[in-house]
């Protein structure tokens, strides 16, 4: 695989889970063999992470506006999949909400490229039930550290 | 396909369904063939219980090829009549129509397993289509079904 020049959708993206944490956290930690990922079934969205820092404003009463950057922040949001109590994955997702410890991450995209994410769970949600919809499960992830991106090979 | 043949095996297996066909229908008649798959032979003994697919789609998540996805197949039952031109509401061969109708969907409730080799989620009555006649004295109603179904549990 080679990395894409064209535009290219989230389509065939994998998503695991490890309790265990890089020793460091950059590429070679991530991709140390003591890690193991498990993947997690069915994903249908996962939320939009990357850092971004508030911009605070000062007005003076004469004089230009002055800007400083807020305390950087990575991003949380909500994780959804079908609800499958079974899968490995889930279970993980599932024990991480119930836990206050840190969890890592391993996002797949198809053409290769891997973003791993420090985060934390907050939540394991069961979707509202009515006729013909899809029992989905909602775990909100908070991402601590800034995610290492491994470029496609 | 897997919808059509769910809807198909459940008719052609109930009893009240083939009871009312053996009486609307020639004597010594063989029934079961009056209840069909896709398209209906011509010269094919009335009345017909027409069995088509409107649509068949998959539940696709971000990973596309996860094993053991649902579908939702919307199923047509059509009910098709050779009755004299022209046939007003309140007549015989009108409540004909009402009659089957009402044992399709009593034929076809939501049900959980295996039938006929496909694993049934859930089977959702939908609505009910117009009185269509044509030149030949035909005269046709319809019903959807929507059949959730996948691989294995």
């Amino acid at each position: 695989m080679a990395a894409h020049t064209a535009a290219e959708s989230f389509t065939d993206s994998t998503y695991a889970i490890s309790a265990s944490l890089p020793a460091t956290y950059d590429a070679a930690g991530y991709a140390a063999t003591t890690i193991t990922y498990t993947a997690i079934g069915r994903v249908s969205k996962f939320p939009a992470i990357g850092r971004s820092q508030a911009m605070n404003e000062f007005v003076p009463i004469s004089g230009a506006v002055e800007y400083t950057k807020g305390a950087p922040r990575y991003g949380q949001g909500d994780m959804e999949c079908a609800d499958m109590p079974a899968d490995a994955g889930q279970v993980i997702c599932k024990a991480a909400s119930e836990s206050p410890n840190h969890y890592s991450i391993k996002e797949t995209r198809p053409d290769g490229a891997v973003r791993y994410l420090d985060v934390m769970f907050a939540s394991w949600v069961l979707s509202e039930a009515s006729e013909g919809a899809i029992a989905l499960r909602t775990g909100t992830i908070g991402v601590c550290k800034a995610p290492v991106i491994v470029a496609a090979p | 396909m897997s919808g059509v043949a769910v809807i198909r095996y459940l008719l052609a297996n109930d009893p009240a369904v083939l009871a009312w066909l053996v009486a609307k229908s020639a004597p010594g008649a063989a029934v079961e063939k009056q209840i069909v798959l896709g398209d209906a032979v011509a010269g094919t003994a009335r009345p017909l219980l027409l069995v088509s697919q409107v649509d068949s789609v998959p539940l696709n998540f971000i990973r596309t090829n996860e094993a053991n996805k649902l579908h939702t197949d919307r199923v047509q039952v059509t009910y098709l009549f050779s009755g004299p031109r022209g046939s007003p509401a309140g007549s015989s061969i009108y409540s004909d129509l009402g009659a089957i109708s009402r044992l399709v969907l009593a034929a076809c409730p939501s049900q959980r397993g295996t039938i006929a080799g496909v694993f049934v989620n859930s089977i959702t009555p939908a609505g009910e289509g117009p009185d269509l006649s044509g030149e030949d004295g035909l005269l046709s109603r319809s019903r959807d079904f929507l059949v959730r179904w996948s691989d294995a549990p």
